[in-house]
């Protein structure tokens, strides 16, 4: 399950990057790499250059990661999209963050705009 | 008995217990320098005048005083521009008193003959021409005021030749001190008790309206009944040390902002929601939020106020502390801490880890755990800024301070703030943490350090670029596009070697400490010109980035 919300975050965030001009306006051509993993190294990486979004299951190369201790907690956690399930889990050491947390609030931005903004247009 | 008007300057001073004024030398204000060594007020003078308005300002800041400077006419004045404007935007008091072209002159084409008030009208909260002698007290007390009540902030004062080069029969100068205070009416100190009685995830910040007040001893009885965790910044910082148990320094800025997520009453003291807090909106719509502050037109700036205090910090809070009830948040305390560290966790691992290239992170801790907690910590940089602000803990007063990162992003006040530091307080250890690119701007100041014997020990975290706008660069249009960037590697510790002072040169982490040690040992204005990795930015950079993105 937790493999599969991954993969539709891919989705999702693939298809804003080709129809969604508030997505499309935020992110602009930065460059940056950002992974959702467990301790044991099971996730994914999202790519975001020159305004595309790939994604890969490659966990090497990446500047920020959020970092779940087990694949259920990750699951609970990203299914409720919220931050103080973010919060919650990190107080309680089943999270935490490698690299710098400001890319991850970034992240969290992204994905609330290619869920929530309704600014869609073919492009 | 006659007195002329620069000694009429000094003695007004002297009366007041100003002890040191910032400056340099200059043939319109010879009168005012000659008043000062009759009256033995001790003037440090620099070698760029925005460095003597940024030692004023600093002086304020480590004092609780207001800081005195002088600058002479024409560029005098417009070298000072900087520092002036930076005073204005950190409310700092600064008294600036400027030579000016002779009236006598004006008009035909005098020596640096210029209209200096039209220039400096929207970076002061005061200023003035002196036309008369007899008023040169009158109107110094004037200025001093300005720069006191209320919000302060920096006055401008011009003297010119006309006045403080004549003479008058000497009379009594008595300066006027006005102790009183603001404090907001009860109704309004009832709403906000209530409010903090009610909270779960309360969270208190204080900015440089708690540390102008200096209201410690007002703060702390607050904290400890109410439990409620805190973080003091800007010139705030240390008013309660860094090390208090209900403190969350130890997480950050990071920890901070995303505390910010999960509060549910905000007490906001002294501080202004600018950009830094991305005009309020990083505060939840459902968050009630207390501000407190001696500006009205602070309250309801970018967040409107569930309640709004007007009144100068000390005082709100002291008569705000009976009204609430004494409560823990020890567990709320706890969580926040631990989502925090979850945060920052490679923050943690790389203060503890030797890395080559030399990391910021790493290099902050070395020097935090060299020099300790007993001591004045400036920091000047852009990224650097944050390693400073994040990686010192400091129990003193004032005790971490990076004006860089105030609102005018005023990079250069390092060395100034560095030496108005040790001066104000002597007996304390002061170590400046300089960007590469920040100590181009007042590095030269190590001279001034020499002459006056104002030991510190810079540190300059060295990644050869003007590190925040090249990683900018790289993230908005790509490491092959970068652009004035680059600064190359530089001997910065020869440069204040060949002033006097004392160098050192590290490239290996294994040698930090002992350069650190024998810098200090040194008992001279010292510069241990780091080498630091150049790939590392921090998280003010993409924050810098995103706040200028328009499309």
């Amino acid at each position: 399950m937790y493999k599969l919300l991954l993969y539709g975050i891919a989705i999702l965030l693939k298809y804003a990057s080709r129809n969604n001009i508030a997505f499309r306006k935020y992110v602009g051509n930065i460059n940056l790499s950002i992974a959702i993993k467990t301790q044991d190294n099971k996730g994914r990486t999202f790519i975001f250059k020159n305004g595309r979004v790939t994604s890969s299951s490659n966990l090497k190369h990446y500047d920020a990661a959020l970092v779940f201790s087990d694949s259920k907690t990750a699951f609970k956690v990203l299914k409720a999209g919220k931050q103080d399930a973010v919060f919650e889990a990190a107080a309680k050491g089943k999270l935490y963050i490698e690299g710098m947390a400001i890319y991850i609030q970034w992240f969290n931005d992204v994905i609330n705009i290619a869920l929530h903004s309704k600014d869609t247009n073919k492009v | 008995m006659k007195i002329n008007g620069g000694h009429l300057v000094a003695r007004y001073l002297s009366k007041r217990g100003v002890k040191y004024t910032f400056g340099i030398a200059g043939g319109h204000i010879e009168s005012i320098l000659d008043g000062f060594h009759h009256y033995n007020i001790k003037a440090i003078d620099v070698r760029h005048e925005q460095a003597a308005v940024m030692m004023a300002h600093a002086w304020s800041v480590y004092t609780g005083e207001p800081g005195v400077c002088f600058v002479t006419a024409g560029p005098g004045f417009t070298n000072s521009i900087t520092g002036i404007a930076n005073a204005y935007l950190d409310n700092a008091p600064v008294v600036i008193l400027s030579g000016k072209h002779p009236l006598r002159d004006d008009l035909k084409g005098a020596l640096q003959e210029m209209n200096q008030v039209d220039i400096v009208k929207p970076i002061v909260k005061w200023y003035a021409t002196c036309y008369d002698i007899k008023r040169i007290p009158e109107y110094i007390d004037t200025a001093f005021r300005h720069a006191t009540s209320g919000r302060p902030g920096p006055v401008f004062l011009e003297l010119p030749p006309d006045v403080l080069n004549v003479s008058v029969e000497e009379f009594d100068v008595v300066p006027t001190r006005s102790y009183y205070t603001y404090r907001p009416d009860t109704d309004a100190l009832k709403i906000a008790a209530d409010i903090i009685n009610q909270a779960k995830k309360p969270l208190l910040i204080g900015g440089s309206g708690v540390g102008f007040s200096n209201c410690g001893k007002e703060l702390e009885p607050f904290i400890e009944r109410t439990g409620i965790p805190f973080i003091l910044l800007n010139n705030g910082r240390g008013t309660l040390s860094d090390t208090h148990p209900k403190s969350i320094w130890d997480i950050g800025n990071i920890g901070l902002m995303m505390a910010l997520s999960q509060v549910d009453v905000l007490i906001a003291i002294g501080i202004r929601f600018n950009w830094l807090f991305q005009f309020g909106s990083v505060i939840p719509a459902q968050t009630k939020v207390i501000r407190v502050d001696i500006e009205p037109t602070e309250i309801n700036r970018n967040r409107t106020a569930d309640v709004g205090l007007v009144g100068d910090a000390g005082s709100v809070i002291k008569a705000l502390t009976p009204l609430v009830k004494q409560s823990n948040h020890d567990a709320w305390l706890t969580d926040l801490m631990n989502a925090g560290y979850a945060f920052i966790d490679n923050e943690i691992k790389l203060r503890k880890i030797a890395s080559d290239p030399i990391h910021p992170v790493r290099l902050t801790a070395m020097i935090q755990q060299t020099f300790g907690t007993n001591t004045l910590y400036v920091v000047d940089g852009g990224d650097v800024s944050y390693f400073g602000l994040t990686g010192f803990k400091s129990e003193l007063k004032a005790g971490v301070i990076a004006q860089s990162s105030g609102l005018l992003g005023c990079l250069g006040t390092g060395v100034p703030f560095a030496m108005a530091a040790k001066l104000a307080h002597p007996d304390k250890q002061v170590v400046l943490l300089s960007g590469d690119g920040s100590f181009g701007f007042n590095g030269f100041e190590f001279d001034t350090a020499v002459r006056h014997n104002i030991p510190f020990v810079c540190v300059v975290c060295n990644d050869c670029a003007w590190g925040m706008i090249k990683h900018s660069q790289e993230l908005s249009i790509g490491k092959e596009r970068v652009t004035c960037a680059e600064l190359g590697v530089r001997h910065y510790e020869r440069v204040v070697e060949g002033m006097g002072g004392h160098g050192e040169f590290v490239d290996r982490d294994e040698n930090i400490e002992q350069a650190l040690i024998r810098a200090r040992a040194s008992n001279k204005p010292a510069c241990v010109n780091v080498l630091t990795d150049p790939a590392v930015t921090s998280p003010a950079t993409p924050l810098f980035y995103q706040s200028l993105k328009m499309e």
